[in-house]
């Protein structure tokens, strides 16, 4: 009993950054892409966390630079690969699925093949018999707080009216006056931006490698498959996952932290079909 | 006179037959060059009795056998990215077959051999076959990442499985033993080139007959499909199936080549190194990805090169062939000479196309 409120609280703390990366998974699908590179960017987002761990400072205050940096190479990606490609969601998926072995190719050049661990540098607390991570804790508080900032600005600001105008209907919010283009290049990049704040955040519980990001990529994806095109359904989502691939790695064994999002998002896209994305919107 | 009436304008247009996708072309005299070509390394390597070349050219020509299994999913419209899983799945059958009945391959007169590589046919099949299913009602951009999630999930599913250990390979704790099959190189170089030429003549033979006729025409419009009395999802399904079969049979022998099965036989490496095959050899042809596929194989073993930067070669390639011609990547109709006008109208909007008009709904 208590090795399973343990994993349950330590699979949704593990999934709340997850989040992040899922509602990156999201947004580009609102603009019709699949963002098949989104690992690399998760990946990216440990890395520097790695790097600032190394230098004394706490993982995830390095989540602020690897998002700003994703940003603009965001950006760059929608604008050189993406625009172009737009009409036809398979090339782009192609076109950023080779971006994302890029991104493993430059990793592995510059950090090496070889695991690495992010360490905790925080203080640990214990409720009854579950322990956790202050930093999970201040960071799952973090990512909540993210999550219900962004559903106020989806609703309730001009710019989400915006978004939410452009994922129904571009040609309707072209024509009241809306920058469709630019709102889908912006939607895309921070998307990537948000998925390297997850890799930050969630450094410090998973092996960090060049290759980190295909599960990272599997768990956004399943995520958003299951959790739907809302912010709300896909923080559910994430928590959900997070709790049953914790308790399948650690009743199991470790692969299993990856067979469950791939299965979850293999049986998902199986069962709704291609009507999974229809509804995606920013 | 005796010549044909022309006419001009709106009206020529109109008369015009619609564009139908190209069969692949019969073999002509510059694929028997191209036959003698890819031939003459192993005539050479077994006048010579080198083992190196020997070696090389049977994992050569087991890629080529690879590459070409692919094209069945070419053909009907299916980009699948995940076509490592048949691949493997029928190596890992033949481990699990030889390991539980136990069968050696000495001592039954080559009995057990094929009956290890038609279990590996038939667990490729079953593999192919799943995928199938999953994907049956998807986009062609959801068929790619669904193919290539079911790849990762079996390679997480055979590191799981760690007995025996094996030392001094890679991926040391989770490779597993498979009794040798040929007992020397030159033995596998052959039955590696009669593989990869029965594969070629196979596909090529499916691929010209009524049955590619069907593929095509449902990879290019269900509609018309229907009309023509084709049932184009399950001729979607038999191909994943057949390129599945085909794919277990190379993912075998490379299992009885090698004396051992890894989980880095379900990699996006081999995932990515059909379609790269397919797409620089040409899928239009079938002798092409296959001859791409044996070449890309024998010089990456000769030049030694690290299988990151081989999967960024492969991924690039594909890629260039996304933006060279974007509405027909990882299809049969692909060229890279071909580049439509920026104001054709993609094929994803294109009415009366159910599966592409679903991925016209995918990117709203």
């Amino acid at each position: 009993m208590e090795l399973t409120t343990q994993l349950i609280a330590s699979g949704l703390l593990a999934g709340a950054p997850y989040a992040l990366a899922a509602w990156g998974a999201a947004v580009a699908l609102g603009a019709g892409v699949l963002n098949l590179a989104l690992g690399a960017f998760f990946t990216l987002g440990a890395y520097l966390a790695l790097e600032a761990a190394a230098r004394g400072i706490p993982a995830f205050y390095a989540a602020g630079p690897a998002a700003a940096a994703a940003l603009a190479l965001g950006a760059g990606i929608e604008r050189l690969f993406v625009r172009p490609l737009r009409p036809w969601p398979l090339a782009s998926a192609v076109v950023l699925l080779a971006v994302g072995v890029a991104g493993e190719a430059i990793f592995f050049f510059v950090w090496g093949g070889a695991e690495r661990s992010v360490p905790l540098r925080l203080s640990v607390v214990q409720i009854e018999h579950v322990v956790v991570a202050g930093a999970e804790l201040f960071v799952t508080a973090g990512v909540t707080l993210g999550v219900f900032a962004l559903m106020a600005l989806a609703r309730h600001t001009r710019a989400g009216l915006a978004v939410r105008a452009a994922g129904d209907s571009a040609e309707i919010a072209a024509a009241s006056g809306v920058h469709v283009e630019r709102l889908r290049t912006w939607a895309f990049a921070a998307g990537c931006a948000a998925a390297a704040a997850a890799g930050a955040f969630a450094s410090p519980n998973t092996p960090v490698s060049p290759s980190m990001g295909r599960a990272a990529l599997l768990f956004s994806l399943a995520a958003a498959a299951i959790g739907g095109p809302g912010l709300a359904g896909l923080f559910a989502a994430s928590l959900a996952l997070g709790v049953i691939t914790n308790s399948a790695a650690g009743y199991l064994a470790p692969q299993w932290g990856v067979l469950v999002p791939a299965l979850v998002f293999t049986a998902a896209a199986a069962w709704r079909g291609s009507s999974l994305w229809g509804r995606a919107r920013a | 006179m005796g010549t044909r009436p022309r006419m001009k304008g709106a009206g020529a247009a109109r008369l015009r037959p619609a564009k139908t996708p190209r069969a692949p072309s019969r073999a002509g005299s510059g694929w028997w060059v191209l036959a003698g070509c890819a031939a003459l390394p192993f005539i050479a390597a077994g006048l010579l009795h080198d083992r190196f070349a020997s070696s090389i050219l049977a994992v050569a020509g087991l890629k080529g056998l690879f590459a070409v299994s692919w094209l069945f999913l070419a053909a009907s419209g299916q980009p699948s990215l995940g076509h490592a899983l048949p691949y493997g799945a029928g190596a890992y059958a033949v481990a699990f077959l030889a390991r539980r009945l136990p069968l050696e391959s000495s001592g039954t007169a080559g009995f057990t051999p094929a009956v290890l590589t038609a279990a590996a046919a038939l667990a490729g099949a079953c593999a192919g076959g799943l995928q199938g299913r999953l994907t049956r009602r998807l986009t062609p951009a959801l068929i790619a990442a669904v193919t290539l999630a079911t790849v990762q999930a079996a390679h997480s599913l055979a590191t799981m499985w760690t007995a025996p250990v094996m030392r001094g390979v890679s991926e040391a704790d989770t490779a597993i033993p498979v009794p040798p099959f040929p007992a020397g190189d030159r033995g596998a170089m052959w039955i590696a080139a009669a593989a990869m030429a029965a594969g070629v003549l196979c596909v090529g033979a499916v691929l010209r007959s009524r049955a590619g006729v069907a593929l095509r025409t449902a990879a290019a419009d269900e509609r018309d499909a229907a009309a023509l009395g084709f049932d184009a999802p399950r001729l979607r399904f038999v191909a994943f199936v057949a390129s599945g079969a085909i794919a277990g049979i190379a993912g075998a022998f490379a299992a009885q080549f090698a004396g051992r099965v890894t989980p880095g036989l379900f990699s996006w490496h081999a995932s990515l190194f059909v379609a790269a095959a397919a797409m620089l050899g040409g899928p239009f042809t079938v002798a092409g990805p296959a001859a791409a596929g044996y070449v890309i194989a024998a010089a990456a073993q000769i030049a030694d090169v690290p299988a990151g930067v081989e999967l960024a070669f492969f991924a690039a390639v594909v890629a260039a062939a996304a933006v060279r011609d974007p509405q027909r990547v990882l299809a049969l109709s692909f060229g890279w000479n071909h580049r439509p006008p920026a104001s054709r109208v993609p094929e994803a909007a294109r009415p009366g196309t159910v599966r592409t008009a679903d991925a016209g709904a995918a990117g709203r």
